[in-house]
């Protein structure tokens, strides 16, 4: 037990070790972040998040799960953002790790399969693709996701775990309205019960049910205003129609295998394979349906290729264990210890080997955000009079954060009309020939300054074509640095 | 007989119909916008009433000389009271029948039903009175579907086609087809919205995302699977739904019933969750009270949701009450409360969705400016009103589009109010 205590804390710290590492490769945070680090000012000084933001695309209301903003806030009384962000929340999300184990362990009762079911939570590249440096909710809905699953499973020996089962469930829907897919996910699994023939109780009923009501009240309540404006693009966030199709890629395959490694989805196979054909486990059916249910949303374009291979992520390794529980019964029946053991092996090294070329990957996406040139065209715009800048979705909250300015786009698109125009014309005006179009546009987005910033350039915008040296004017940046213009005329001019 | 009205229950929700429909006595910004419409044609004359076929003129005549909202809310108790029969007649368990009546007199689809001021409530009533006779298995119930016909056809078709379904009969389609036959003759042209099927109206506010909220419909399908899995007797109901769904794609209102007909299962479901032990009760009772507080919060959003932009809407219009108009330009949206508060004819309103479509681009769409005055001419159109809706993507989504294109930059149209609505008067 001892020497399996130790190698779990020996993952959790080369978990948190390589994410610190990954994190620390650049000083700022990724684009993301900062719309964490406003929501955290604005509790700290008015006392409640930017419900009323005036910055958001030219200034909105905006609706979303406030806890976490608090959550963030009180833990920033402590540490400062900085370690919040790049070491605090690894940490938290290190706890799945543990959750992991305990869960593999309940299904399959073998301590080897846990452990290295944990040790495919700690390799998954996609954990480190999407979580380190940018401050998201998704480092607690994770271990919390695994912990009310846990407590499920726990209640049928131990019935005192219902009532962590309540409380890790409210805790999760107070973060994000994600904990809609658990409740979801226990209907599949009734479902899954039912064409397998299982004798299912009464508690699986009551607790599909609790589930689903408790995160639709919240959510109604949480979003009733985008609930009744969006009506059912709600569902879709209002997220542009553009953005949608890249939710699921034409290189879908590529990327699932890149995130998720080759052996934990061969592995999965297998152990889905064995739990709906050969061997029937009835706990291993829930775990089935939490893949099943995000997998199909992704294809409906409901969740994004990114969350889903996030929130699949643990339980792919809880399956993969299972897989492994088998290979290792199997190999005792017919006593090939020596071979298992060197199957096994070879399973974890070519895990590590696929895991390694996704470091530099998981680098340069937690570094996506503003640089030192971006950060000096964003200190000068700060200075210039009253204005929004246009500039391109993904920057949006960075700009809003350091110029202290609207912006004209960022990248929470719910409750904001005509989302699909107002993105693609995001990008047209820095495409745009024509000076009269262009100043239509800034004129009808009452914008006033225009960045091309260093992330805008990956994109090719390089210049304006349509600036001259009376209406659209450069008022900074040189050849390879930011620039801003700034629109100084109308269009009866 | 008397002791089934004794239920606490049934007089719960009764009482809860008559106070929402009293609570609007002056309370006009709570009207639904439709009832302007029907408001401002019981002001007019019975003469000119007439010329509009098969419009239920016998209504506005009432209405003309009752207080139109006493008249409803005589309709909404007696329709209440004929629901509470049905429900009686097809469910003796006192559980669930207890819950469906709370659950029906406060989701927002039958508070709509029951305080909007419109003839369609007429037509609710004698479809009740029809199915209700149904069960006692007369023929007069077949007369009053037909009656039905005259204030709505598609409740008419609804009710009949859901007769034959119940009584494995013929009877129903034969009477349906006799009654589409004389209507047919009375109205050639009633039956053309037959064809124009809309999915969207399942998600408007009497839809399923708030006229009956989602949680009401997952306690439905709840319910539908308890129902299903007891064989209960009464399987026709899920014609109605059936009907419900596929009827509800032609004619909005039939959601109505169809979200009724939801509230009984969800109130299976309901009871089910409420009177049976669970393997642990404080899951039982957080759920049951989130249940509650979200039907409650519910009315609340309904009742909130009716009042937003309304009342300045209003206000704005009475402040450019004693203008001149001609006939009005303006949003669909914006018709029957500009043609009632200024009394003066609009070009489009709510119930003109297929003209919309046809003209809005001439009207609209057009940059020719003499061809968008030869057409404001001929429909004599003297104001435009635009309000922030209209130009941030409801009708035109920048400065270069059609009409706002031309307004912005044209002196053919003078701005002469600028305040909630835009007011332009055309210059010919």
């Amino acid at each position: 037990m001892k020497r399996q205590i130790a190698l779990l804390f020996l993952f959790y710290i080369l978990f948190i070790g390589i994410s610190y590492f990954i994190s620390i490769q650049t000083s700022g945070f990724s684009f993301e972040a900062y719309d964490v680090i406003r929501q955290v000012d604005a509790i700290k000084t008015s006392g409640t998040p930017l419900f009323d933001d005036p910055l958001s695309q030219g200034g909105r209301d905006r609706v979303f799960n406030p806890i976490y903003y608090y959550f963030m806030t009180a833990l920033s009384f402590i540490f400062s953002l900085d370690i919040i962000i790049k070491l605090i929340l690894p940490i938290i999300f290190g706890l799945s790790i543990f959750l992991v184990y305990l869960i593999t362990k309940i299904i399959t009762e073998n301590d080897v399969a846990s452990i290295i079911s944990s040790f495919f939570m700690t390799f998954i590249p996609i954990n480190y693709f999407l979580i380190l440096n940018n401050g998201a909710v998704y480092n607690l809905l994770i271990p919390l996701y695994l912990l009310s699953i846990f407590c499920f499973l726990k209640s049928n020996t131990n019935p005192k775990y219902l009532y962590y089962l309540i409380i890790s469930f409210v805790a999760l829907s107070l973060f994000h309205p994600a904990s809609i897919l658990l409740g979801f996910s226990f209907v599949v699994y009734l479902l899954l019960l039912k064409f397998q023939a299982f004798k299912e109780t009464r508690k699986e009923q009551e607790v599909a049910i609790f589930f689903l009501i408790f995160s639709f009240w919240l959510t109604s309540i949480l979003f009733q205003r985008a609930f009744t404006t969006e009506n059912t693009f709600f569902v879709w966030q209002n997220i542009p129609t553009f953005l949608l199709d890249s939710f699921y890629l034409s290189d879908g395959l590529q990327v699932f295998v890149f995130s998720l490694g080759l052996i934990i989805i061969a592995l999965t196979l297998i152990g889905v394979y064995n739990a709906f054909f050969v061997k029937r486990k009835k706990h291993l059916l829930l775990i089935i349906s939490l893949i099943i249910l995000p997998i199909t949303l992704m294809i409906l374009q409901i969740i994004p290729l990114s969350i889903t291979l996030l929130l699949i992520a643990p339980f792919l390794a809880i399956v993969s264990g299972y897989s492994i529980s088998l290979f290792l019964e199997q190999t005792k029946l017919f006593k090939f210890n020596k071979i298992s053991l060197v199957s096994l092996t070879i399973i974890l090294a070519l895990q590590i080997a696929l895991f390694l070329p996704s470091v530099p990957v998981s680098i340069s996406l937690s570094s996506q955000g503003p640089t030192k040139a971006d950060l000096d065209a964003y200190e000068y715009l700060k200075n210039l009079e009253k204005g929004t800048v246009w500039n391109l979705p993904k920057e949006g909250f960075a700009i809003s954060y350091y110029t202290n300015k609207p912006v004209l786009i960022d990248e929470d698109f719910l409750l904001v009309p005509n989302i699909n125009r107002r993105f693609s014309d995001s990008y047209a005006l820095y495409r745009d020939r024509f000076l009269t179009t262009a100043i239509e546009r800034l004129i009808f987005y009452e914008a006033k300054y225009i960045l091309i910033s260093k992330y805008a350039k990956q994109y090719g915008f390089e210049e304006l074509l349509f600036a001259d040296d009376e209406c659209i004017v450069k008022i900074y940046g040189e050849e390879e640095s930011p620039k801003i213009y700034e629109l100084r005329c109308g269009l009866s001019d | 007989m008397i002791n089934k009205y004794k239920n606490y229950y049934f007089l719960i929700g009764l009482l809860l119909v008559l106070l929402m429909n009293i609570s609007f006595f002056g309370a006009e910004y709570y009207l639904n916008e439709e009832s302007y419409y029907h408001m401002r044609l019981a002001g007019q004359n019975f003469d000119s009433l007439m010329d509009r076929a098969l419009e239920p003129v016998i209504y506005y005549s009432i209405i003309e000389f009752i207080n139109p909202v006493i008249f409803n809310t005589i309709l909404s108790a007696i329709i209440f009271i004929l629901i509470w029969n049905i429900i009686l007649k097809i469910n003796k368990d006192t559980k669930i029948n207890e819950f469906f009546i709370l659950l029906t007199s406060l989701i927002p689809s039958t508070i709509y039903l029951f305080t909007r001021l419109s003839p369609d409530i007429v037509g609710f009533l004698f479809l009740s009175i029809g199915l209700f006779l149904s069960f006692k298995n007369k023929y007069a119930s077949y007369t009053f579907l037909f009656i039905t016909g005259y204030f709505n056809i598609f409740y008419m078709i609804f009710g009949f086609i859901f007769l034959a379904l119940k009584e494995k009969r013929k009877t129903g389609f034969i009477f349906l087809f006799l009654s589409l036959l004389i209507y047919y003759f009375i109205n050639p042209f009633l039956l053309n919205t037959l064809i124009h099927p809309q999915f969207s109206f399942y998600f408007t506010d009497i839809g399923f995302l708030l006229g009956y909220s989602i949680l009401i419909t997952i306690l439905s399908i709840h319910g539908l699977y308890l129902n299903w899995k007891r064989s209960l007797y009464n399987s026709f109901l899920y014609a109605f739904i059936i009907l419900g769904v596929i009827f509800s794609l032609f004619y909005l209102e039939l959601i109505i019933v169809m979200a009724i007909v939801l509230c009984y299962f969800a109130s299976i479901s309901l009871s089910r969750l409420y009177y049976y032990k669970w393997s642990h009760e404080t899951m039982k009772y957080l759920s049951i009270l989130m249940i509650v507080s979200s039907i409650l919060f519910l009315v609340i959003l309904y009742f909130n949701m009716s009042l937003e932009d309304k009342s300045l809407k209003i206000e704005d219009l009475k402040e450019i009450k004693d203008l001149e108009f001609g006939t009005v330009l303006s949003s669909l949206e914006n018709g029957f409360l500009i043609s009632y508060h200024l009394n003066t004819p609009v070009v489009f309103d709510s119930y003109s969705y297929k003209f919309f479509k046809e003209d809005k681009e001439i009207l609209f769409y057009s940059k020719d400016l003499d061809e968008v005055l030869d057409n404001f001419l001929s429909n004599n159109i003297t104001h435009i009103i635009i309000d922030n809706n209209m130009i941030t993507g409801g009708i035109w989504d920048s400065r270069r589009d059609g009409l706002w294109f031309l307004i912005s930059n044209t002196r053919r149209f003078n701005l002469i109010h600028n305040n909630y609505f835009r007011v332009y008067e055309v210059v010919y």
